[in-house]
């Protein structure tokens, strides 16, 4: 595993981890889903990257109780949320799948979720709750009727609306629309400066990027990295990647290049070139500046592997 | 308190469809049309509470109802949003359990009970029919919430269970027809009357004891494995 240092603030030096994960291992039949994690969670955001598949709602799941783990631990508060529902008046979940309870209306499905945890004053919280993620409390449909935004933002409204220490939230801007994602993620990030955890999964980098926060990065089931995301950023600009130059002269551009350091290997494919770069930021000046001297055109440079799954991929090969 | 009354409300709004209710009207309306059939002949009562209710109305009834409250969560992936609340397991299976017994009963006690009046029968045998029913909604119950938990198309297993082990085997009359609940509901309802033909193996306590430790064993079951559950 690739651990990045980190500079944790204040809070999380004093605090206890809400969250540990112990040597976690989760198989079901043949299939092993999470291999041998182990991380903590502190206060504040925390996000969960992965690709689609890497293991990361099965992580959320073990977190919150809801599967049990094939071997190792998970401890929230200091509590197996397998073994103690009390644990749940701490923890909040925004689960992946979209469903709600149908034939109930906003206002009684949050109601119901307050009062299934013993909240003071459940229709007071829910009404503030529902408010709080731009919703109407007084809308009279039943949730059945609403878009898969709305009901995003229903999931959300019932996870907060007992104001737990830990709020985790599955792929939680799933369906909403720009602006409703601008403000979810000021949300997440308001409650986890409030000296709350929140744990975010996501399989995009640009969400990861807006909340700013410490990364666990998830892949082929096992933790292939963590640390800050600027350090988690630089780990993955800084891996081999290829890539297709389109210019003018693409012959002579690569016998230029042939001898720079900042690429292993370059071949000429018809008017394009396709470049084994080793150092991502020295390629960039020294493609540009090559081509500026031999006056050639530069019109493109695409990458053939920068899609997240290669980068996990190659995180998780740094680990052997 | 109020968490536990949240429950069973909720489990009552989300089983009580118009569908279920309907069918289970109609059920039960057929019930009392053939109660007209058979006044003055306490025999005939007999042969339709005992096949009627006991044997259709009751478990049907219990396996529509019971095996929808946690079945329909599990369905429509929304158990998760119970299971993650701080409340005893044991409560959210009672909740359950009370939703689905309160739902069951006016089709399976209150209106075979009238369709015995119909069929002209004392005040004292139908209390004794509708004491038989309603233990035998009880356990019915308390088994088919738990199922609904534990399998995938439980009203299928079900049905099965109940055309094959409370039909077929109950009606045997081999020592195996002694763990059939019907068996247990009949031999408390047949002592309503004073018909010396009908016959059935076990003592009203023994039957009691029978229905009470199934409702027992059956929650028990539900309360292990909704905690045992794995919920998606």
């Amino acid at each position: 595993m690739t651990t990045v240092p980190s500079s944790p603030g204040p809070a999380s030096t004093i605090a206890p981890p809400a969250v540990v994960f112990h040597e976690v291992s989760k198989w079901f039949g043949p299939v092993v889903a999470v291999s041998d994690v182990s991380f903590t969670v502190g206060q504040g955001v925390t996000s969960i990257l992965g690709p689609n598949g890497a293991g990361k709602s099965t992580v959320m799941r073990l977190l919150c109780g809801l599967t049990k783990p094939s071997t190792g631990s998970v401890r929230v508060f200091g509590r197996d949320p397998r073994a103690d529902p009390g644990v749940f008046s701490e923890l909040g979940l925004v689960p992946q799948q979209e469903t709600v309870i149908e034939p109930l209306t906003v206002n009684a499905f949050v109601t119901l979720t307050a009062k299934l945890s013993n909240v003071a004053r459940p229709e007071n919280a829910a009404r503030q709750a529902i408010l709080t993620v731009e919703l109407d409390p007084d809308d009279g449909r039943p949730i059945g009727a609403y878009s898969k935004g709305m009901r995003q933002r229903v999931k959300v409204a019932a996870a907060i609306v007992h104001q737990p220490k830990l709020i985790v939230l599955d792929e939680p801007l799933n369906g909403l629309d720009p602006r409703q994602r601008a403000r979810m993620i000021e949300l997440f990030t308001e409650l986890g400066t409030n000296g709350r955890s929140v744990i975010v999964t996501s399989h995009v980098l640009e969400e990861i990027e807006r909340f700013g926060s410490r990364i666990i990065l998830i892949a082929e089931g096992r933790l292939a990295a963590e640390g800050e995301y600027t350090q988690i950023r630089a780990l993955m600009d800084d891996r081999p990647l290829r890539v297709r130059v389109h210019c003018s002269d693409a012959r002579a551009v690569a016998s230029h290049l042939v001898r720079s350091s900042a690429l292993s290997a370059v071949s000429v494919d018809g008017s394009a070139l396709v470049v084994d770069v080793v150092e991502a930021g020295t390629f960039r000046k020294l493609i540009a500046r090559t081509c500026a001297e031999l006056d050639v055109d530069l019109q493109e440079i695409i990458p053939l592997d920068d899609d997240l799954e290669s980068v996990f991929r190659y995180l998780v090969s740094r680990r052997h | 308190m109020t968490a536990f009354v949240a429950l069973y409300k909720l489990f009552f709004r989300v089983t009580a469809t118009r569908g279920r209710l309907a069918a289970l009207g109609l059920l039960a309306l057929g019930m009392v049309l053939l109660a007209l059939t058979v006044r003055n002949d306490q025999q005939q009562a007999w042969g339709l509470f005992s096949l009627y209710a006991l044997g259709g109305l009751v478990p049907i009834a219990s396996l529509v109802i019971a095996s929808s409250t946690f079945g329909d969560l599990v369905d429509d992936l929304t158990l998760v949003h119970i299971w993650l609340r701080p409340v005893s397991r044991f409560a959210v299976v009672i909740g359950a359990w009370l939703s689905s017994v309160s739902l069951v009963l006016p089709f399976t006690v209150v209106v075979p009970g009238f369709a015995m009046f119909v069929a002209d029968l004392s005040v004292g045998a139908i209390g004794r029919l509708a004491f038989s029913a309603l233990l035998g909604s009880l356990a019915y119950c308390a088994v088919f919430v738990a199922l609904g938990l534990r399998l995938k198309r439980a009203l299928a297993w079900g049905l099965a269970y109940i055309l094959i082990w409370e039909g077929a085997v109950a009606n045997a009359g081999s020592g195996l027809a002694r763990l059939a609940l019907r068996l247990s509901t009949r031999s408390i309802a047949f002592r309503a009357f004073p018909d010396e033909t009908i016959r059935f193996p076990l003592s009203t306590a023994t039957s009691i004891v029978v229905l009470a430790s199934v409702t027992v064993a059956g929650l028990a079951f539900g309360v292990r494995w909704l905690r045992r559950a794995e919920v998606a």
